[in-house]
């Protein structure tokens, strides 16, 4: 039946599985899992060994070897399967020897593993034909650990059909992508998907791809971690268009100055900025064919570890998105049809005796009447100056329209942002009270980082200016503060659950100021950057780190590991497993078995080599679990998906401090000294 | 001469010719001589390998400047090198010449003996300890380990090994033993020190199994190990010993319970303690001299930031007039509210519940001898290969061993090794010093912090934790051999 080479197989595959139904098309997808690798490696003329690690067989049904449909010629493939009987595994957790778990099963068949490469997957697993074309071109070498993302095929995939059709089914119905940052969901044209609450609006035409980790929130806002290299797509508005993002450095990125570069499609120096805080920056991305752009950040002297964490976070991007990038309207609106629109308001500008009284720049008489009516010809969408960029904080209500009046209520310290692309360096504002204290007279403050830069008493509808240092195109975050109110402050308000100190009618461009000239060109190839608004940074890592700084040196630049999915692909040679005594045969359950292994096989001198796309392996889908269930004699799947826990991320900080492997097993990992039951498919033995 | 039989044991030492601690070579010919002599006259089949790495330009080698027995019928001498171009090709081979525990390793994995001691070169192995040896009774799953006892430097060399081991006895100057290290005489007792938990000349003085005086928060005490012994001169009209103490942080649900062992080792009275307690221990009518041995009756819980178990602590012991009982009793005379151990240092491991056997190993000097199975020593790849200053990973293999299920078995006085004393002895005093050394020279070392978080880790997975790869040892290296 078996048409193998003589002589020792290249590749063995070992699996663990049981006849246990426990996840209602188990069977299936362990038949499809052994007729693909079969079919594949006949395919590619791959000598290989598929060996199943049966664990514990259900006494009531079949064993494997009965319960699958083995094809009458194996062709490149021996196929073993190792029983280790629910005997062995009942007097080891008595004696406490041995933890019951899918990685020691897995140690039993790598440890009578005879192939050059020994490859630890599970059941439910498809190759490429691109992946099996690789692994037959026998370049596969020592000292390396191969790893691969994996493609989650949604389920339904066709048992019965060929496995040309199984794979067309995984290649169409790809639910999940497990990469070596996160695990995504993918597009119909397969970029990962931005879950709501990310960092890019929707729609936005910008995916994240290697490199990125998945979106986080904190108080300061959500925001997503990069590595040391993160992959942006862009589908640039028609003829190029602007970039905005803001970012600053994380625990990865080192002592400040901070560099962040973006490179191009063609691994060119793109654009490059040396930061000290959380920065907004615009970079004009240039017109591309085809529409859609690869570009990557990168921290050159990034990729610093921490001890807590076994990521590397060299930056934190807040948000990136795309800027309006049109000629701002300085026109100004009719004069006539807006004093006709804005009367109310503005007669009560002059039945308040048209008077602000501000403390630092005071507009007050016919001026302010005059200086209102021009704010007003200025106004664009909601309450701003449609010749100036504005972006709104916390403390702000909804926009509101009565009457044709517009505005916004604020409430407490309110924040917002605002870019002049003219020279003006001063903002104007149109401000009443509001019920919340009683309609009173109060003080409007304007901060700057904390710093007061302008006060002015609001008394009924006032006109006020404030004089900011603020420089073109640059963007600075302002923060509104009402004081001293002549009333009490949160005077309830009928029928209204919000606080409404004050409202502000219209925000914009003051006096006119000169406009700056234009700053230097981007060196040759460089694409047009500007740093549009600079603030604190949310975490001091320097101080933060500082009771680490000594680990962190001894760490050196470790990599991050690729661990989702990793117990799916996990291939070494022979020897390599030898070396790390396979999975750690731990009775903690809680661990994440396999992403140990992956560091102690990178700390035992093993580089971690990604096998990339085309090269997949699609896992099948289905519904109730991979079939290692609470009932299967207390065995559960180590991470098949998900971060490395707790534990992993104290071990690896170990290991890279170290610069050496922790290995838990002795020397007769795998049960070693075991005799099991071996079935080849014509014959049956007692093998050691 | 006839083929020499497989060794029984191999002793494992590693040195190079830089006269480390001075008197180098005298110090390693007396080592020699101890082993060779004793183990020849007790027809103890053995070798003994001495790596010898980085060795220094200008110096001759090793053997050229020792006695060695040309033919041996029981012990065959092994000098293996490790050459220069080896000890560079590893990390900071400038600021460290002699990285000992992978010397070690390399002898160990070309050590032939059916068990393999590694030790150093400037130890003297007593007669008792060659006896024992000797009798072949070692066991397989067993790592064996023992108190150094530091002696004079001026030995008697070259001389009879009878009269350097007499040397030894009567020049002791302190044991490393597994509650500390201490100034010692050789009869037991630990010095009282001041301020100490027992009094000058009150007729109690501290055996065995008491840890060393700790003077934090502001009361002076000591933690009693799994067996302590109080020896004793009874004054007159006095039988009752008051013992203050409270529960420690590995005291189970805060309560500890400390037994009083009779002369057979049965219980012979207990008591429970909870909270800060004054107890009384009454001791039945018998001579003025007495030895008593305390135990604790409850398995203890592992901390977070110390390896020892601290199940009591003890702040004063004192003797108190009153008749001898019948038989042992012992009572709580008072209690009150004792240390909350959820707020302090050093606190449970939180994984405390699910540890197996968390034990207080006995690594105090165990550079200087550790010895199980060759099988054992492969088993556990030898000791980790970090190349750092080598502080705590003679300690840390201990720990591996043990948790790779192999049984610590300590051997007793009068079995002994001696170390001959030098001015580079590592002693609890001189290890900031050490730190500072490394830390000038920018290399670095395993903290007790790191190494203690290790042991956790392998109490906590119930697993031993072993950090070479297959090649350990140098396996794959050239090692070039003289062998007498």
């Amino acid at each position: 039946m078996c048409s193998l080479e003589a002589g020792r197989p290249y590749l063995s595959i070992v699996a663990t599985a049981r006849n246990g139904n426990h996840g209602g098309n188990l069977l299936d997808r362990i038949q499809v899992f052994v007729s693909g690798w079969i079919e594949q490696a006949r395919r590619h003329n791959l000598p290989s060994e598929l060996i199943l690690v049966e664990w514990n067989p259900p006494e009531d049904r079949p064993r494997l070897a009965e319960a699958l449909h083995w094809p009458a010629d194996t062709g490149s493939t021996q196929v073993r399967i190792i029983e280790v009987p629910g005997e062995i595994d009942r007097r080891n957790r008595r004696a406490g020897a041995l933890p019951p778990g899918q990685t020691i099963a897995k140690n039993v068949g790598i440890r009578r593993a005879r192939g050059e490469f020994i490859l630890a997957t599970n059941t439910g697993i498809l190759f490429s034909g691109e992946m099996v074309r690789f692994l037959a071109a026998r370049k596969l070498e020592k000292g390396k650990l191969y790893r691969t993302d994996r493609y989650d095929a949604a389920a339904g995939v066709p048992a019965g059909g060929s496995l040309d059709e199984q794979l067309a089914w995984c290649r169409s119905h790809v639910a999940r992508l497990c990469a070596r940052h996160g695990i995504y969901r993918l597009t119909a044209d397969g970029m990962r998907e931005n879950p709501p609450g990310d960092i890019v609006p929707p729609g936005s035409g910008i995916w994240f791809g290697e490199g990125w980790f998945e979106p986080e929130s904190a108080v300061t806002g959500g925001f997503r971690w990069m590595a040391s290299g993160a992959e942006v797509f862009l589908q640039a508005p028609g003829g190029g268009g602007a970039l905005t993002f803001e970012a600053e450095a994380g625990p990865g990125a080192g002592a400040p100055p901070h560099t962040l570069q973006v490179i191009d499609d063609d691994g060119k120096v793109a654009a490059e900025w040396l930061l000290l805080s959380r920065t907004t920056l615009r970079l004009d991305i240039p017109a591309t064919q085809g529409g859609r752009r690869r570009i990557r950040f990168r921290v050159p002297g990034g990729g610093l570890p921490t001890t807590g964490d076994p990521r590397i976070t060299d930056f934190r991007f807040y948000r990136i998105e795309w800027m309006e990038t049109r000629t701002p309207d300085f026109a100004l609106r009719p004069f006539a049809a807006t004093v006709r629109k804005w009367m109310p308001i503005l007669l009560r500008l002059v039945k308040d005796r048209l008077l602000a009284q501000p403390l630092s720049f005071p507009v007050a008489g016919p001026r302010a009447f005059l200086r209102a009516a021009r704010l007003l010809r200025l106004l664009g969408g909601d309450i701003f100056d449609r010749g100036a960029t504005f972006r709104l904080g916390g403390g702000w209500h909804s926009f509101e329209d009565i009457g044709g009046i517009t505005f916004r209520w604020a409430h407490g310290d309110s924040e917002f942002g605002v870019c002049f692309q003219d020279g003006t360096a001063c903002l104007a504002m149109l401000v009443e009270p509001g019920p919340s204290i009683g309609f009173q007279p109060f003080d409007l403050v304007v901060r700057i980082e904390g710093r007061e830069e302008g006060r002015a008493r609001i008394r009924g509808v006032t006109y006020v200016e404030f004089d900011l240092p603020v420089r073109q195109g640059r963007e600075v975050l302002l923060n509104l503060t009402p004081e001293n109110p002549a009333g009490a402050w949160g005077q309830p308000i009928a029928h209204e659950a919000r606080t409404l100190d004050y409202r502000v009618l219209a925000c914009g461009r003051g006096r006119p100021g000169r406009p700056l000239p234009a700053g230097p060109a981007p060196p040759d190839g460089r694409w047009p950057t500007r740093v549009l608004a600079i603030r604190p940074a949310g975490t001091d890592w320097a101080a933060a780190l500082a009771p680490q700084a000594g680990a962190i040196a001894e760490m050196g630049r470790p990599p991050f590991l690729h661990l989702h999915a990793c117990g799916d692909f996990q291939m070494m040679a022979r020897e390599d497993w030898y070396d790390v005594r396979g999975y750690a045969e731990l009775d903690d359950l809680s661990m994440h078995l396999d992403s140990l292994l992956s560091y102690a096989a990178c700390y035992a001198g093993k580089q971690e080599v990604l096998l990339p796309d085309p090269m997949r392996i699609y896992h099948i889908g289905h519904g109730t679990g991979s079939g290692w269930t609470a009932e299967d004699r207390g065995v559960r799947p180590e991470s098949a998906a998900g971060a490395a826990g707790a534990d992993v991320a104290a071990l690896a900080a170990q290991m890279r401090s170290l610069h050496a492997a922790m290995i838990f097993n002795l020397d007769h990992w795998g049960m070693a000294g075991e005799p099991l039951r071996e079935t080849t498919l014509e014959r049956t033995e007692a093998a050691k | 001469m006839p083929a020499r039989p497989q060794p029984y044991i191999s002793v494992v030492a590693a040195a190079r010719n830089d006269n480390h601690g001075g008197d180098m070579t005298r110090r390693m010919q007396a080592c020699l001589d101890s082993w060779i002599e004793q183990a020849r006259a007790l027809g103890l089949p053995s070798e003994f390998i001495v790596v010898e790495w980085n060795p220094p330009a200008g110096r001759p080698p090793l053997p050229t400047e020792l006695r060695l027995p040309a033919d041996d019928p029981l012990c065959a001498v092994r000098f293996l090198e490790v050459s220069r171009e080896i000890h560079h090709s590893l990390p900071f081979g400038d600021a460290i010449p002699f990285h000992q525990m992978i010397a070690k390793n390399a002898g160990v994995r070309r050590a032939a003996g059916e068990f393999v001691l590694a030790t150093n070169i400037d130890i003297l192995f007593s007669a008792a300890l060659m006896r024992h040896l000797s009798e072949r009774k070692l066991d397989p799953r067993a790592f064996y380990r023992m108190d150094r006892w530091d002696i004079a430097r001026a030995i008697p060399c070259p001389a009879p090994v009878e009269d350097v081991l007499a040397f030894a006895a009567a020049n002791l100057k302190r044991v490393c033993a597994r509650e500390g290290t201490w100034a010692s005489a050789g009869d037991g007792i630990r010095p009282v020190e001041t301020p100490d938990i027992v009094a000058p000349d009150s007729g109690i003085r501290l055996g065995r199994g008491w840890y060393g005086v700790e003077s934090g928060d502001g009361f002076t005490k000591r933690s009693p190990g799994p067996i302590a012994e109080l020896v004793l001169e009874r004054p007159h009209a006095a039988s009752h010993l008051v013992i203050e103490a409270d529960a420690g942080p590995s005291a189970r649900g805060g309560r500890a319970e400390w037994q009083v062992l009779d002369s057979s080792g049965a219980a012979a009275a207990s008591v429970p303690v909870e909270g800060r307690c004054r107890l009384r221990l009454t001791l039945p009518s018998g001579p003025r001299g007495c030895a008593v041995r305390l135990r604790h009756a409850r398995p203890g819980l592992g901390l977070r930031e110390d390896v020892r178990l601290l199940e009591l602590r003890v702040f004063s012991i004192r003797w108190e007039p009153g008749a001898a009982g019948e038989g042992w009793s012992f009572d709580v005379l008072d209690r009150a509210p004792g240390a909350d151990w959820s707020t302090r240092i050093p606190s449970v491991s939180p994984y405390a519940a699910t540890m197996r056997d968390p034990f207080h190993l006995h690594t105090n000097a165990c550079g200087d001898f550790t010895m199980m199975s060759r099988d054992a020593w492969s088993a556990l790849r030898g000791y980790p290969e970090f190349p750092i200053w080598p502080t705590h990973l003679d300690s840390l293999l201990c720990y591996t061993a043990y948790h790779a299920g192999f049984a610590e078995v300590t051997l007793e006085d009068p079995m002994r090794v001696y170390h001959i004393e030098h001015p580079a002895v590592w002693t609890p005093e001189t290890e900031e010093e050490r730190e500072a050394r490394a830390a000038q020279r920018g290399v670095p070392l395993l903290s007790y912090q790191t190494f203690v978080e290790l042991c956790q880790f392998m109490r906590r997975f119930n697993a031993p934790l072993i950090f070479c790869g297959a090649g350990w040892g140098l396996a794959g290296h050239h090692l070039p051999e003289t062998s007498f």
